[in-house]
């Protein structure tokens, strides 16, 4: 069996195992159903594995143009659109393959123990069968159209699985917030594939690169277009500025769905797309500096949010939000690998994270408020222990797989305005996303402290001590958090950079898709080894402070308690607690509007007067008295139906004679 | 024409030989079998729905082996092209569909007997000889005897009074338009000097370019006397007035039969007719048949779907259905004259989806109805909540109906595009326009039964009869619902399927 002809397998298991859970799910034996649902992740994991391994230790003569393909045949034939149902994985995809399978692999096991008492955990895995599926065709679809069928597919699965427990009225309009911002952003997706298909007369990501350059000097407009509707869509998707509102509520879902959907992959789908249209962006640097700002401004604007939420997931969900914003900045600054590196590394220490935070709320019996936590380093040693170490990851501590990727998105982003940078163009923008990124860097060493104190430290237990004394962990739960741990700790390592003595092998491993990392001229090397340097006396310090603050065995002080108690209700601190009310200017100035529209317009006027009344009049009650007079032919005699044929057949043939 | 010319034939024919043999061996076994089972005084429909299913295999598998020729065979009476072809082997398909669906229906209905297959399959075999026809009086005997066996099949519940009475104004109308037919059929002949198809087109073309009278006249009050004996088999307006009758009144599973072959045989040698006889299949000869199809399309639809929305039986209602999809088919039908082969591909292809479509929805009722049920059994509101009862049930049916009403993703949706294209093409806007709004009316009634199914609650008091399970109901139900799942998403291949069948 050729390698290619494994590919369709690692779409079709998921979905097959989604069908089966979700018709026969309900009626079998919880084993069974776990089983079902974990067996495709885990062959899909050795799958891409193998696929990985196959692409990159391909010779070197055939690097660059290494691909597995398996082709479906023609999907849609219709005038001059030809969308085929290739599939096909290369190093981009390969790598995120791997992640999806691999993570997706972890995180079904420890669902097994997480949700194994909901009555519908079949459902459950159901969706999670299919958001695999989904995500893994919008990976390895080969052209615009097939990603938009999986781009739209784990938008549903994410509805889904927020809402999951629906009968909660938060959890169900969290699902749809989730869903209805998302629109807005694919709607842009829409308009920007139809702009590549009405410019490039294809939509295949193989062929657009070189119509577009056919196009000349019109190229550079079609890609300016297209690149910022596209990226529209990845706002919505990945949870930028303006879009972003939705994540934080998602947080209303399972917690491994937050962790699988809402940090390791779904969310860096807007990421991927970028880098897989990154001959689309490099064409058009104006929309490379509107991803870059935005990715900045999102890194520290969610940074601040994050600064003091209570609840666990919450902070999480700021981080993430933050964190998409660092990878932004890297694709932004046109240096594809390093955004995507920071996907990679992202996916392992922020799964590790929520996972962690999951075990702490599963050990708790729900309890998610770090007011209430504390010393729990104690009763859960394993996910306190790897949460510290995730913690160092996203604080970017030297050694530590986030160190690594943040570092070389700010360097890039530093040097992007330099002489022969991507950003030259727009003299004095790195200066900013620097100044940003270095911000945002700063913040989210002290929020993570901050929460990873609070909950496994600071003293002793503040909440019932019924529940600390019952806290315990599970296996399976364990196991995927060292996994996930110890890819925090060392993925970092794929990637190091030339003044650490590296060869940025990832970079290296990606070129053929994204380009080369840009260099700028010249020799900077002291530049960024003090640059570098900066980063991590700011992180350092936030995280000095927070130990400060919290303490790790000492209690905080009853100030500090009372602070932390009040904090909510105080000036800027309150507008930070509330997010900026961000929230609340959406409804002010979008949802209320659209309310009263819809009501007056479309309810009162178009629905209850325009067709309740005068459409209703002018043709249904015609044609119901139509309908009558029919019937009244139809009475079930023989004869008049006889007449009917010979009057008709009669009719028929004067009109044909006299013609 | 003479034996070895026969002779040479006989591959042609053998399809349905075979089909016409698995009814003679039916026949046998209801002989043999009624005096072993003397204690249920039953037999089980298994054995018999096996040996019907196999016959239509083996024919189909035969229809695949004849290589396609454009002479026709049996001294120029049977065509053996790619339209005669595909034609057999599409209601060859879906008969077998609706055979194992009745499978269940008979034994609900407590009326298992051998004749019930040898009629439906003597029935397929005429209806494979009226697709193959290249002659007026080859199809007149195909004609009949697919037409003698479905009265019969219509009054097959003899103990039901309303089964009877729809076989009998089925059977009276039938012989009306019968002899309108033979009439229309003897003056094409006084005129051409032919029956054969060919004769004919090359006569006709002669006379309509001479004077008007007599000849010209008289072939086209003939052909349009013919025209109306095609008309009445598909149920087209007014000829239709027997349909909601005998579909109401005959058994359920003769119903989907009813509904869904002779439909579709019917149509395809109109088909032929229309573009063999009265053209030569790329041009018309006769100009007026356009016009005097685009009418009886425009009242054909429009009174189908009027008539459907004030039904409260289901079977009545996909009855009317019935008839305004013959008023699409006849939009498709004036594409096909109007553009030739791609009309032709999308109208064959339409008839595919909607023998899948209708067939599903029948093999929902069926399945659906219990033992001794009464005959208010089909009134829309016993469906209330059945979609919570059997969901599976339930979502098949919505499928179906979405396909009837054409909305993607189902095939409906892809078959209405193909069938209308090519008459919008050709300039027949207004048409085209009264056929799309037409659609929309159509899913008033067709989603109606579904948000009874979803969205009412079921009635307090049901009949605690139960339901027969079949396998055979079961596997004709997946294919159906699937079929029209996946030649909805994936229709390239189907439509190939139908490709240059002239």
């Amino acid at each position: 069996m050729q390698l290619n002809e494994w590919l369709p397998w690692l779409l079709l298991l998921p979905l097959a195992g989604s069908f089966f859970n979700g018709v026969l799910g309900a009626r079998l034996p919880k084993g069974l159903v776990f089983f079902v649902a974990c067996m495709p992740i885990i062959v899909g994991a050795g799958i891409s594995a193998t696929m990985a391994y196959t692409i990159f230790t391909a010779p070197e003569v055939d690097k660059a143009a290494i691909r597995i393909v398996y082709d479906f045949g023609t999907w849609i034939s219709a005038g001059n659109l030809e969308v085929s149902g290739r599939i096909a994985v290369d190093q981009l995809s390969a790598i995120m393959i791997c992640v999806i399978t691999g993570i997706g692999s972890l995180i079904h096991l420890y669902s097994t123990e997480y949700m194994g008492d909901d009555p519908s955990v079949h459902r459950y895995f159901s969706y999670l069968n299919l958001f695999v599926f989904s995500m893994l065709l919008l990976v390895l679809g080969d052209n615009m159209v097939l990603m938009f069928v999986g781009w739209e597919g784990v938008g549903l699965c994410s509805y889904l699985l927020i809402g999951f427990w629906f009968s909660d009225d938060a959890n169900a309009s969290a699902g749809k917030k989730a869903f209805i911002v998302n629109r807005v952003g694919d709607f842009g997706v829409i308009i920007g594939t139809l702009t590549l298909f009405f410019a490039l007369g294809t939509m295949d990501f193989a062929t657009m690169p070189g119509k577009l350059q056919a196009l000349g000097a019109a190229g550079g407009t079609v890609a300016l277009i297209a690149a910022l509707f596209l990226f529209l869509g990845a706002t919505g998707k990945s949870a930028q500025i303006p879009l972003f509102i939705w994540l934080p509520d998602a947080m209303a879902g399972p917690t491994p769905v937050s962790a699988l959907i809402h940090a390791a992959t779904m969310v860096t789908a807007g990421i991927y797309m970028i880098c897989r249209l990154s001959w689309l962006y490099t064409a058009a640097p104006a929309a490379l500096a509107v991803v870059a700002i935005v990715g900045a401004l999102t890194a520290l604007f969610a940074a601040t949010m994050g600064l003091m939420q209570t609840d666990i997931k919450k902070v999480l969900a700021y981080s993430t939000v933050s964190q998409l914003g660092f990878m932004f900045l890297g694709v932004g600054v046109g240096a594809f690998s390093a955004g995507f590196f920071h996907v990679f590394t992202h996916a392992f220490f922020k799964a590790c994270l929520f996972l962690g935070s999951g075990a702490v709320i599963y050990a708790l019996h729900h309890e998610q408020d770090i007011r209430k936590m504390g010393g729990l380093w104690k009763k859960l040693p394993i996910t306190t222990w790897t949460f510290v170490v995730s913690t160092f990851a996203i604080m970017g501590f030297p050694g530590f797989s986030g160190f690594f990727s943040k570092d070389e998105i700010m360097w890039q982003a530093f040097q992007s305005g330099l002489d022969g940078g991507k950003l030259a163009a727009f003299p004095g923008l790195n200066y900013l996303l620097f100044a940003l990124a270095l911000a945002a860097a700063t913040l989210t060493s002290f929020y993570m402290w901050r929460v990873t104190l609070l909950t496994f430290f600071s003293g002793k237990y503040r909440g019932d001590q019924h529940t600390f004394e019952h806290a315990k962990e599970m296996p399976l739960m364990s196991l995927a958090l060292i996994v996930l741990g110890l890819g925090a700790l060392l993925t970092g390592f794929l990637n190091v950079p030339h003044i650490l003595g590296g060869h940025l092998m990832l970079a290296q491993l990606l070129s053929p898709v994204v380009g080369a990392l840009p260099e700028a001229h010249g020799d900077h090397h002291a530049l960024e080894i003090g640059l570098m340097a900066a980063t991590l006396v700011c992180s350092l310090g936030s995280m000095v402070l927070a130990i400060r603050l919290f303490g790790i065995k000492q209690e905080p002080t009853q100030k500090q308690m009372t602070l932390l108690q009040t904090l909510p209700g105080r000036g800027f601190v309150k507008v930070l607690y509330n997010k900026w009310y961000v929230d609340e200017a959406y409804e002010k100035v979008i949802v209320k509007p659209i309310e009263r529209t819809s009501y007056v317009f479309f309810y009162k006027l178009v629905d209850q007067f325009l067709i309740d009344k005068v459409m209703i009049g002018i043709f249904a009650v015609p044609a119901k008295y139509g309908g009558y007079l029919v019937r009244w032919i139809q009475n079930g005699s023989l004869q008049r139906y006889a007449t009917v044929f010979a009057f008709g057949a009669a009719a028929i043939v004067v009109w044909v004679v006299l013609r | 024409m003479n034996i070895s010319d026969a002779l040479a034939g006989m591959p042609q024919i053998l399809p349905m030989i075979a089909v016409i043999v698995g009814g003679l061996v039916t026949m046998l076994m209801a002989v043999a079998r009624s005096h072993k089972d003397p204690e249920h005084g039953q037999l089980t429909a298994g054995p018999f729905v096996a040996v019907a299913l196999v016959s239509l295999v083996f024919a189909l598998f035969l229809l695949t082996q004849i290589e396609p020729q454009a002479k026709a065979v049996w001294g120029g009476t049977l065509a053996i092209d790619r339209l005669s072809l595909v034609g057999q082997g599409l209601i060859v398909v879906i008969a077998a569909l609706a055979i194992s669906m009745g499978a269940a229906s008979i034994t609900t209905q407590g009326i298992v007997r051998g004749e019930y297959f040898a009629l439906s399959l003597f029935c397929v075999s005429g209806m494979m000889l009226m697709v193959a026809a290249t002659e007026l009086l080859t199809f007149f005997v195909g004609l009949e005897i697919m037409s003698l066996a479905v009265y019969v099949l219509v009054g097959f519940r003899r103990s039901d009074r309303r089964s009877q009475e729809a076989a009998l104004k089925y059977f009276l109308s039938g012989a009306f338009a019968s002899a309108f037919f033979l009439f229309g059929a003897a003056m094409v002949f006084g005129a051409t000097g032919t029956t054969a198809y060919a004769g004919i087109s090359t006569s006709a073309q002669k006379l309509l370019s001479g004077t008007a009278f007599p000849m010209q006249t008289l072939l086209l009050v003939g052909a349009t006397l013919c025209v109306v004996g095609f008309a009445f088999k598909i149920a087209a307006v007014p000829f239709h007035m027997w349909a909601p009758d005998a579909y109401q009144g005959a058994p359920t599973m003769v119903t989907g039969f009813m509904a869904v072959t002779v439909k579709a045989a019917a149509f395809m040698a109109f088909l032929r007719f229309v573009l063999l006889a009265l053209g030569d299949g790329s041009t018309r000869h006769v100009p007026w048949i356009v016009d005097v199809l685009s009418l009886l399309a425009i009242v054909t639809m429009t009174l189908g779907n009027l008539s459907a929305v004030l039904q409260r039986n289901v079977k009545r209602m996909l009855a009317y259905s019935s008839i305004a999809h013959a008023g699409y088919l006849l939009v498709g039908m004036v594409g096909a004259l109007e553009r030739g082969e791609p009309a032709v591909q999308g109208l064959v292809f339409y008839l595919f989806v909607y023998g899948l479509a209708t067939l599903g929805a029948f093999g929902v009722l069926i399945a659906l109805e219990r033992k001794n049920g009464r005959h208010d059994e089909m009134l829309i509101n016993r469906f209330a909540g059945v979609g919570f009862q059997h969901p599976a049930l339930g979502v098949a049916f919505a499928v179906f109906m979405f396909a009837l009403s054409g909305i993607p993703p189902t095939a409906g949706f892809t078959g209405k595009v193909l069938l209308f294209g090519p008459a919008l093409d050709a300039g027949h806007i207004g048409l085209v326009i009264v056929a799309v709004l037409n659609s929309v009316v159509s899913v008033y009634y067709y989603l109606s039964i579904v948000v009874y199914m979803f969205m009412k609650n079921p009635p307090p008091r049901q009949s605690t009869e139960p339901r027969v399970f079949s396998p055979w109901l079961t596997g004709a139900l997946v294919v159906t619902t699937f079929g029209v799942l996946i030649v909805g998403m994936m229709p390239q291949r189907w439509i190939d399927m139908f490709a240059k069948l002239v």
